[in-house]
């Protein structure tokens, strides 16, 4: 026979197993895709081309394009004439889109433009929060849709408020608001001082910004 | 007593005696009365068993069909053919589609109902299911006016009405649509072309995919 104890944490694993088996359900995540105009779908290859208005809604990242082309084995979408990315406080456009679902991975390349709401602590006038907007344009960019996190190469140049950057490459990560600049550093602050490093970190949340490397050279106005 | 009573009384109980034996001997129970045999009364005029059938236009084969039997009845000119396998539609001198069906009523211009489990393949694989399809030979078009069921390539799609025609590649389907791929994909949508050949879906207007990663 067994003893109370043990039919009681017997109970107490199986509603654990219950648990968390509920919970890798609900984890479960789901593409979701809208058009208006066509949609040609091969499932034997897996390949559905989707037309007009088109939407793909994933967690809180919402893509808008005119031509969609889905493969749903591989979980991947692309995109050649013009796509918008939103999520979150971030919003995308750029010319041409490869998205991974699968392993959350958005690669957006041509007239790649970002545009980075940040909310600051400092308050304005009526007493809301301040908001600032980041603005990268690059030539191609890598962007992991569940971290926020991006890669810019190919010539990345940076503007906020009126300070300008611009670099060979920049790296995103949104947990530490921190972008960091690499190869040919240029900063170009308000004043129009200029901060020329082979590496610089931008905190978007931050008026601040450090340069960092062996040659630091700095130009400004006395 | 009189004989002339006598007599009356002997006859009385004789009759009396013969009626018990009947109603309760010879007499069917109620409701199980003898009639004529429903089968003999609705026979067929001509009832043929094991045929095999096809139809050529022009010097080609345009279709072809094994059935376990056919009855052409006694009024009317429509003729039912039950357990129809192996059928085939010809396209370009070679099989097209394949079909089955529970049985089907061919009336005076060669137009079949069919019904009772009515599925159409292509190279061997079940493409569509439906309770019940019209083919018109004339006009080559083939309608669903119910529920159907396409099933291509792991993938299916209910539409709630269908229409073929056998002069392209086309299956039309009108009507709100459900296409599920495998567990993961589904499509919804309203009207939808099917390319046989291709086993391709083309869907014009609004559609909606919705895939579980």
């Amino acid at each position: 026979m067994m003893s109370r104890t043990t039919v009681r944490l017997i109970t107490v694993a199986v509603l654990a197993v219950l648990m968390m088996a509920a919970g890798s359900v609900s984890a479960a995540k789901q593409v979701t895709i809208t058009a208006t105009r066509k949609l040609n779908y091969q499932g034997a290859k897996g390949d559905a081309m989707v037309e007009g208005n088109v939407r793909i809604e994933y967690g809180t990242t919402v893509i808008n394009a005119e031509k969609v082309l889905f493969n749903s084995d591989s979980k991947t979408a692309k995109v050649d004439g013009g796509v918008r990315i939103a999520q979150d406080n971030i919003v995308i456009t750029a010319d041409k889109m490869d998205a991974d679902f699968k392993n959350d991975k958005v690669r957006v390349s041509g007239n790649v433009k970002l545009e980075l709401t940040e909310t600051l602590t400092e308050k304005d006038e009526s007493g809301k929060p301040k908001k600032d907007v980041v603005v990268l344009v690059t030539s191609s960019m890598e962007i992991d849709i569940n971290t926020n996190d991006f890669r810019a190469t190919g010539g990345v140049t940076i503007t906020k408020n009126k300070q300008k950057a611009q670099a060979g490459e920049a790296a995103y990560v949104d947990a530490e608001k921190k972008m960091t600049l690499m190869t040919g550093v240029m900063i170009e602050t308000e004043d129009g001082d200029t901060v020329k490093s082979e590496k610089a970190v931008v905190y978007t949340d931050k008026e601040a910004f450090e340069a960092e490397g062996e040659k630091i050279e700095i130009n400004f106005t006395v | 007593m009189r004989l002339r009573t006598g007599l009356l009384i002997f006859l009385a109980l004789a009759l009396t005696t013969a009626a018990l034996y009947y109603y309760g001997f010879v007499a069917p129970e109620p409701g199980s009365a003898e009639t004529v045999p429903v089968a003999e009364k609705d026979a067929p005029e001509v009832l043929i068993r094991g045929l095999s059938m096809s139809s050529w236009a022009d010097g080609e084969k345009v279709w072809e069909m094994e059935v376990e039997r056919m009855e052409l009845p006694r009024f009317g000119r429509n003729a039912v053919l039950y357990d129809i396998t192996d059928g085939t539609i010809f396209r370009d001198r070679g099989p097209y589609l394949g079909f089955s069906a529970g049985m089907a009523k061919v009336d005076g211009r060669n137009r079949m109902e069919f019904s009772g489990g009515v599925v159409v393949d292509s190279e061997g694989k079940t493409l569509m299911a439906a309770e019940s399809m019209s083919w018109d030979p004339a006009t080559q078009k083939v309608t669903v006016p119910g529920e159907a069921k396409i099933t291509a390539d792991g993938g299916t799609v209910m539409a709630k009405n269908l229409t073929v025609d056998l002069n392209d590649e086309y299956i039309y389907t009108t009507g709100d649509i459900i296409a599920q791929q495998g567990d993961n994909i589904r499509i919804t949508a309203g009207n939808m072309k099917y390319s046989v050949t291709r086993r391709e879906m083309e869907i014009i207007g609004p559609s909606k995919i919705v895939i579980d990663l």
